[in-house]
């Protein structure tokens, strides 16, 4: 076998003084690639998208309202679904303060923030045609029509199929086929 | 290397990085990529991973080292009744049993039941111990069925994980509490598993605390001696312990859990070693181990791009030998952070740091005393590492350092260089450069132990007492490696891994002869511990993967391993004595074929090479289980082991124990949830 010389032990030496290096690749950001992050928030955005695709509204109103409580986590990234095309159909983003004025919502959604408040404001939208989606667990028992959760790196969705139809939104098969699970 | 000047200027540098990687993370955008995301289908959203920058959550096929995971569906179908077996499906780790109780597990050469050479740990809790710088494999378990998986890094993971992890990591991950909810008893029986029995419920409060809580007992008897009867080395132990996870808010979670465990061992007999006659006295082998941890971790995420973790645990640990007449209890406590941060989009850092409290109190005797025999030593570390994405998912470069220093040992650097280089989605190829250090033991340091008595010869009537003593020259064994990996997938139903590897190791423990010693009534023989090798090995390890139909799979591992040691110059280490002490060459196969919807069927060959230097043939055994499940929380299977033959050794003595022949069994198992 080939002996390393003494300059395999400098490398090392050589090395823990380069330590420099990531300091000042830091301090002085390079023409460097970056990593294509996809954050979890930018993720959940996109299915929240792929849902409005995927279902119905009686009128098949041009112009579809989703809505957000402005103290949730996501309503900073959905806003930039604002304008976005879904056919023939637009998404308007709408930031809410306060559950009063949920009555126009198509799509709503309703995040860890909303947990006290989620009782109430399901029995508002109880008949009404308004697509809720969710990524707070357990909400989905609670009669939310579609949860997301993270489960190892990847997100799953699952579908209340009974309170979707008693709102009178129609959800595709595909949507259906492709939950992790249906109540 | 030019240890003490490099760390001083290395440590300078260290608070620079930290302190600009936080701010960074104040600053750090994350990518505008929410474009793209909205134009892909739903299929491929579902399939897409989403970036952590935490160290547990990365892809390993990401990963520029030799790294292999087990899952809990390949531990469930090899029919393992512990770790240590489960272990013997991973490629390129040694394994072999000493006894019914006991292991002797390494990966990349230097096997011993005292091997030193590995990092182990469960949930992020260090097991290694203190006192010898390996594993009690014995006392390391838990309830298998909640066991998430196992992740082994075979070659030196110094620079994140720390000292200890020269030759490999080895991690064993169970399962957050909400993927436990609910009862689940599993009890085996069968001619050498008199009885074990194992009992979880998980449960949970509110929305976001799960909690489950285990029992379990196994009985297991002895293994057969040279003659073939049953060599006395019975196992008896029972354990129970609790998990917690709570999800404290959005960005908060906080995870509790603790074990305690009492084990008791028949051993063989094992020579006593005395000054009168009859000189050498066979006395029984029992062990009683003891000991119970308590660990904290809380998770915290800053951003999408930025989380730090906070880890505390305590370990208690007791022990007696009959065969030595004293014990010890070690307590160990730890407390470390760790904060990983995007910076700039094209620096994934890790950075942490951590302080070990360890220390022992032990009661001697005349045949093993360690001197003082109350110690407490204090470690400190800090790490950092650095992943440039020189080209967007092609080509990574890692840089990385940790500096440690214990009690009574100089500061060690131990850095790391790794760059990965994925051509495609299908193809990686990496490369690494890395120094780790093993700190010596207490054992190693302070014991004194007596092996054997040569009775007195004539002229002289007096005996000559042959002993093994610590030394407190001892100096840190260094190991400076170089790796080489390559893993593709060929098609989506195979897949294989390969790894080459040359270690070139300095100051390797070793023995040392000193002049004999007139104590009076007997001469003393004294052999202390050195460091007078030096050497490399160099070995090659290859994994496949095969799904040949939906319903048969097939997984295989073979490794090679050569070790050319040396004496360091000037000095006498016996280097002969370990370059045999490994087998060159492993094979295993795991074949799972699903024989109906509800009947499954496996089965694993392994082929260990010859050891020459222990005295032991090469030899081939098979297992096999059955598994049948009548009802969707039913299972009952049937599990044959060591079917070639009746019994064989894998192990032998080196060093005053007696190790036991692995004895053909059967057992059958009961699976239910509740």
């Amino acid at each position: 076998m080939l002996r390393w010389p003494k300059e395999g032990r400098r490398f090392f030496s050589i090395l823990c003084k380069f330590l420099v290096f990531p300091v000042l690749s830091l301090l002085a950001p390079l023409a460097f690639a970056q990593f294509e992050a996809v954050t979890e928030t930018e993720l959940k955005a996109a299915f929240i998208y792929n849902f409005a695709k995927f279902a119905e509204w009686p009128q098949k109103p041009a112009a579809l309202n989703l809505c957000v409580f402005e103290n949730d986590a996501l309503a900073s990234t959905l806003e930039k679904l604002d304008g976005k095309t879904l056919g023939t159909q637009r998404l308007q983003f709408v930031m809410i303060e306060s559950s009063e004025r949920i009555g126009d919502c198509h799509i709503l959604f309703l995040g860890e923030a909303q947990r006290e408040n989620l009782p109430r404001i399901l029995n508002s939208l109880r008949t009404k045609p308004t697509l809720t989606v969710s990524d707070a667990a357990g909400f989905i028992e609670k009669g939310v029509m579609i949860e997301m959760s993270l489960n190892q790196a990847h997100i799953e969705f699952e579908i209340n199929a009974q309170s979707a139809s008693r709102s009178g939104l129609e959800i595709s098969g595909k949507l259906l086929r492709l939950a992790k699970r249906v109540y | 290397m030019s240890g003490p000047a490099t760390a001083r200027r290395a440590s300078l540098w260290l608070p620079c990085v930290a302190v600009a990687a936080f701010l960074q993370t104040a600053v750090a955008e994350s990518g505008g990529s929410a474009e793209s995301l909205t134009d892909m289908p739903l299929e491929k959203l579902l399939a897409t991973e989403v970036t952590s920058v935490s160290r547990q959550a990365r892809p390993l096929a990401a990963s520029a080292a030799a790294v292999y995971v087990l899952r809990q569906e390949d531990i469930r179908r090899s029919g393992a009744t512990t770790i240590p077996e489960a272990l013997r499906l991973v490629p390129g780790v040694q394994v072999a049993r000493v006894d019914r109780d006991r292991w002797a597990i390494t990966a990349r050469g230097f096997n011993d039941l005292y091997a030193n050479k590995l990092l182990v740990m469960i949930d992020g809790r260090s097991v290694y111990t203190p006192l010898f710088s390996g594993v009690w494999w014995d006392n390391q378990d838990t309830m298998l069925e909640d066991v998430e998986r196992i992740e082994v890094i075979r070659g030196p993971g110094a620079s994140l994980w720390g000292s200890n992890a020269v030759n490999g990591v080895i991690n064993i991950i169970t399962k957050n509490a909400n993927e436990t909810r609910g009862g689940l008893l599993s009890a085996s029986a069968g001619n050498l598993e008199h009885g074990t029995v194992g009992l979880r419920y998980g449960g949970h409060w509110g929305e976001g605390t799960d909690w489950r809580v285990f029992g379990k007992y196994f009985d297991r008897d002895a293994y057969d001696n040279a003659s073939g009867k049953p060599a006395g080395d019975d196992w008896r132990a029972s354990r129970g312990g609790f998990r917690l996870d709570s999800r404290l808010s959005a960005d908060d979670q906080l995870s509790l859990s603790g074990e305690m465990f009492h084990s008791d061992s028949g051993g063989t007999t094992e020579n006593q070693a005395g000054l009168t006659p009859p000189y050498n006295l066979p006395v029984s082998g029992d062990q009683k181990s003891d000991g119970y941890h308590l660990l904290s971790r809380w998770k915290h995420k800053f951003t999408e791009t930025s989380d730090f973790a906070l880890q505390l645990y305590y370990d208690h640990n007791r022990r007696s030998s009959a065969s030595l007449d004293a014990s010890y209890e070690i307590d160990v406590f730890d407390l470390d952070f760790q904060h990983d941060v995007l910076v700039f989009d094209h620096h994934r850092i890790i950075w942490g740091s951590g302080y070990r409290y360890l220390s022992h109190e032990t009661r001697s005797s005349p045949t093993f005393n360690l001197n003082p025999d109350e110690r407490e030593d204090h470690q400190f570390a800090a790490f950092l590492q650095d992943e440039i994405a020189l080209i967007p998912d092609r080509v990574h470069l890692t840089l990385g350092t940790k500096l440690e220093h214990r009690t009574s040992q100089k500061l060690q650097v131990q850095p790391n260089v790794r760059l990965l280089w994925t051509p495609n989605r299908r193809t990686s190829l990496w490369a690494a450069i890395s120094r780790a250090v093993r700190l010596p033991s207490w054992s190693e340091q302070d014991s004194h132990y007596r092996i054997a008595t040569y009775p007195p010869q004539n002229p002289d009537p007096r005996p000559i007492l042959w002993t093994v003593n610590g030394s407190r020259d001892l100096k840190p064994e260094e190991l400076i490696a170089y790796e080489l990996g390559y893993r593709t997938e060929w098609s989506k139903r195979l897949s294989t891994d390969l790894a080459l590897f040359y270690n070139d190791y300095d100051r390797l423990r070793s023995y040392e002869d000193l002049p004999l010693v007139d104590r009076g009534s007997y001469f003393e023989l004294p052999v202390s511990h050195a460091n007078h090798l030096k050497g490399q090995t160099y070995g090659a390890e290859l994994s496949a993967n095969w799904q040949a139909a939906d319903f048969l799979r097939f997984r295989a591992g073979y490794s090679y391993l050569k070790l050319s040691l040396k004496n360091e110059p000037g000095k006498q280490g016996y280097p002969e004595n370990y370059e045999t002490r490994d087998p060159q060459q492993q094979f295993f196969m795991h074949g799972s074929l699903d024989l109906t919807s509800n009947t499954q069927f496996d089965l694993m060959l392994r082929y260990v090479d010859e050891t020459p230097q222990l005295g032991l043939n090469d030899y081939i055994t098979l297992d096999a289980r059955l598994a049948w499940s009548p009802l969707k929380n039913l299972e009952l299977s049937l599990t044959g082991r060591n079917l070639t033959d009746s019994r064989h050794y894998e192990f032998n003595n080196s060093f005053g124990y007696r190790p036991t022949q692995v004895t053909r069994d059967f057992y059958a198992n009961l699976r239910w949830s509740f």
